[in-house]
């Protein structure tokens, strides 16, 4: 028997917003510590991994590892059905084929359940290594966001460059370049401020459409960490507050770090 | 973009040289021993053709342009470089025969690897077929690629290795250099003061000169030649030409051509034509009175209809004012292309070779391989499965119960440039390799594993089979041929199972 409810239902809601654009379908790993998600996309250019502390769930329960594959998009139109303030309850057999979501209004007058079909995937499951990253940025979730919008007009790619004194982005393309600089900053509020963690500096070049699915996280977390070392693959991660975090690796372009 | 390339490979057909009596003397071609045939004539006004002054102005405009906007390409460097002429004729032959048919971006890489594979014609012609088969291949026109071999063992035997000097002996010794490639060879890498007309030249020329005759009309074609001889700069021949077929690729496009970059825009007739219409509607005419009053005597508006009953002339009922520049030139209608449908069959062993054989020498795609094909002739498409099914056994020795499991994977479709071809891609899994056999119309056949055969010389449209075949394998969860299927990311893009290595799930 699995049973985890979640009454902020809403971040449910938005950990799917997060992957289904980049995943058509995942498996969710669940065991007595959580539940886990890892998955690349179909090109394999990016990986997601999604962590769910089982603390952080009202009630939890999983007697048996169980692995859900579901198609996402499916599951995201269900989750659709809820609304923002609903209760989410998902429960499944051991050994069953389906899923069930159940949505219960703040008030409990209104309850409804989702069965869902899963799937038999056989996904390759990757291990990733403990790194060391060069550089460690932490910054405002939605201003992150807005750069990879902004920039993404001007070419295919940004170009990231991190130094001591700040971090820069690049995009060039036919209609000119474009360039922004973030200093890092003294703010005493947090969540508001530019942190760099470096040991060197390093320039890398990622494709924006990945970048652009990333940003789908934002509503998640008021921070977002970006994690570089030369020619390993970028790790953007949002924390879930006190649920888990979601992690995004994508292996950067090569050949086109210049500048 | 080089219309006349079909027919180069075979020399150019005799219909073509039917010049007209006003712009070819026809002892021009006397020298090429080709038959004379007394031609229909017609009638050329001087609009269509250049006067000394012009000429000046053409070359010295065009290529002060070229010298400021052309682009760096290998075989330029090569021309521009290479002190030995042969090795210049060498590096411009493969070029000019690359470029036949197909786009400048695709032919840079393949003649740079070709290059550094047969740096000489020695080199090439010391090659077997098959190597440079594969090394074209994905270039398409496979014949190309024959003669050319053929062409280096002929210059390294027979002429010991010097190539001809001028445009007539390099038409007469070299196999599928005709006009156009023989005047860009000897013009190029030669010096040699000849005119080049492909694809762009013409419609640079049609504009230029309001020719809106057919441009496949044997009469234009010989109006064309002998306009593009006449107008080529005998300083920089080799500069000129590819001035000429550059400005016609990049600025004087089929659509959307940027006259207002154009250095010929001052010669131009289709630009004065469309132009005095645009002047005629323009706002300035509102406002600008005064002005345009002292600038309208100045400017000069040639007669578009030059002389009474020039054939020549494109004819008022056939100008259309949206058109503007780009009513030129004035194209016949072209043949509908051929449709065919044909299945191929992936015959899979269990070690998950497959079968590929090799086509006939002569022909279409000759000496490449391909997977089994059996042509579906019958009209209906009923019948298709069953023709497919009785093929197999009757031609490929494949056992009926084999047969019988075949599953359909897809249609492909893949366009050559006469014919739109669908393939049936059937794949059927056979017991034992024993007892397969193959038509003797093909050369020969091989078990080949995936990587064997994206290494051998296969057509294009025989690796978007595979790629369908994998994507559809893809789909029934074999998780191994999902990583090569559909959506690959770039070359430039790494992957990020480059960085993370799978691990066994618990």
């Amino acid at each position: 028997m699995f049973e985890a409810r979640l009454v902020k239902g809403s971040l449910l809601k938005n950990v799917l917003d997060a992957i289904k654009d980049l995943l058509k379908q995942a498996s969710w790993d669940c065991a007595d510590s959580g539940i886990q998600l890892q998955a690349m996309d179909s090109s394999h250019v990016s990986l997601v991994s999604v962590n769910l502390k089982a603390e952080g769930f009202d009630k939890y329960r999983c007697d048996r590892n169980l692995i859900m594959g579901m198609d996402l998009s499916s599951m995201s139109k269900i989750l659709k059905c809820a609304a923002n303030d609903d209760i989410i309850t998902m429960k499944a057999q051991d050994n069953a084929d389906t899923v069930t979501f159940m949505f219960e209004s703040p008030n409990q007058e209104k309850v409804s359940d989702y069965e869902m079909k899963l799937m038999n995937l056989d996904q390759e499951h990757l291990g990733i290594p403990e790194t060391q990253y060069a550089c460690v940025v932490k910054m405002p979730s939605a201003e992150f966001a807005r750069i990879c919008r902004d920039l993404s007009n001007f070419g295919e790619s940004i170009c990231i460059a991190c130094t001591k004194e700040g971090i820069k982005f690049y995009a060039a393309g036919d209609i000119g370049t474009a360039n922004i600089k973030l200093a890092q900053t003294t703010s005493v509020d947090k969540e508001d401020a530019v942190i760099i963690d470096l040991q060197e500096p390093v320039t890398l070049t990622f494709s924006c459409h990945y970048l652009n699915m990333f940003i789908k996280a934002t509503p998640l977390s008021q921070q977002v960490s970006l994690s570089m070392s030369p020619d390993v693959p970028l790790v953007v991660e949002y924390t879930i507050h006190d649920l888990g975090h979601i992690q995004y690796f994508l292996a950067p372009k090569i050949g086109e770090n210049d500048s | 973009m080089y219309p006349s390339a079909l027919s180069r490979g075979s020399r150019f057909p005799p219909s073509i040289w039917l010049p007209s009596a006003q712009c070819l003397p026809v002892s021009e071609f006397s020298a090429m021993g080709k038959p004379k045939v007394k031609p229909a004539t017609s009638l050329i006004g001087p609009l269509h053709n250049f006067t000394g002054e012009e000429v000046a102005t053409l070359r010295s405009h065009l290529l002060a342009w070229y010298d400021a906007n052309h682009r760096v390409l290998p075989w330029r460097t090569i021309a521009a470089t290479e002190p030995n002429p042969h090795r210049r004729a060498y590096a411009v032959w493969i070029s000019e025969i690359m470029l036949q048919q197909t786009q400048v971006s695709t032919v840079v890489s393949y003649f740079e690897k070709w290059m550094s594979r047969w740096p000489t014609v020695e080199d090439l012609a010391q090659a077997t077929l098959e190597e440079v088969n594969q090394a074209w291949s994905g270039l398409g026109y496979y014949s190309r690629v024959r003669r050319l071999h053929e062409g280096a063992v002929k210059v390294v035997e027979k002429l010991k290795g010097k190539f001809p000097s001028d445009r007539d002996g390099l038409v007469e010794e070299l196999p599928g250099v005709g006009q156009y490639s023989g005047s860009a060879i000897a013009s190029i890498a030669l010096g040699q003061a000849v005119g080049v007309v492909d694809g762009n030249v013409n419609r640079v020329l049609a504009r230029v000169r309001g020719i809106g005759m057919d441009i496949s009309a044997p009469t234009t074609v010989a109006h064309m030649w002998a306009l593009a001889d006449e107008i080529v700069d005998a300083e920089r021949p080799g500069d000129f030409n590819q001035a000429m077929m550059e400005l016609g690729a990049t600025v004087c496009t089929p659509k959307a051509p940027k006259c207002s970059s154009c250095p010929l825009r001052s010669l131009c007739v289709a630009q004065q034509r469309s132009g005095c219409v645009q002047q005629r509607s323009s706002i300035k005419n509102h406002f600008q009175q005064h002005k345009e009053s002292a600038e309208e005597e100045t400017s000069t508006i040639p007669d578009i209809e030059c002389v009474a009953g020039c054939d020549f002339c494109l004819q008022k009922e056939d100008w259309d004012e949206s058109l503007g520049v780009q009513n030129y030139p004035v194209k016949g209608r072209k043949t509908k292309q051929r449709e065919e449908t044909t299945a191929v069959v992936i015959l899979e062993c269990e070690d998950g070779r497959m079968l590929l054989v090799q086509r006939p020498k002569g022909g279409l795609l000759a000496s490449l391989w391909e997977f089994p094909h059996i042509a579906l002739t019958e009209e209906s498409e009923e019948h298709w499965e069953k023709t497919v099914g009785g093929q197999v056994t009757e031609l490929f020795g494949v056992l009926e119960s084999d047969a019988a499991s075949r599953t359909f994977i897809a249609d492909v479709t893949h366009i050559f440039s006469h014919i739109r071809q669908t393939y049936r891609v059937y794949k059927i899994r056979v017991a034992s390799e024993r007892g397969v056999c193959w038509p003797e119309r093909y050369q020969g056949g091989q078990w080949m594993t995936r990587e064997q055969f994206l290494s051998s010389a296969t057509s294009t449209a025989m690796k978007k089979v595979l790629k369908a075949v994998e994507a559809q394998e893809g789909k029934s969860k074999d998780k191994k041929s999902k990583k090569s299927s559909a959506d690959q990311p770039s070359k430039k893009q790494k992957t990020i199972s480059q960085f993370f290595s799978t691990v066994a799930k618990k």
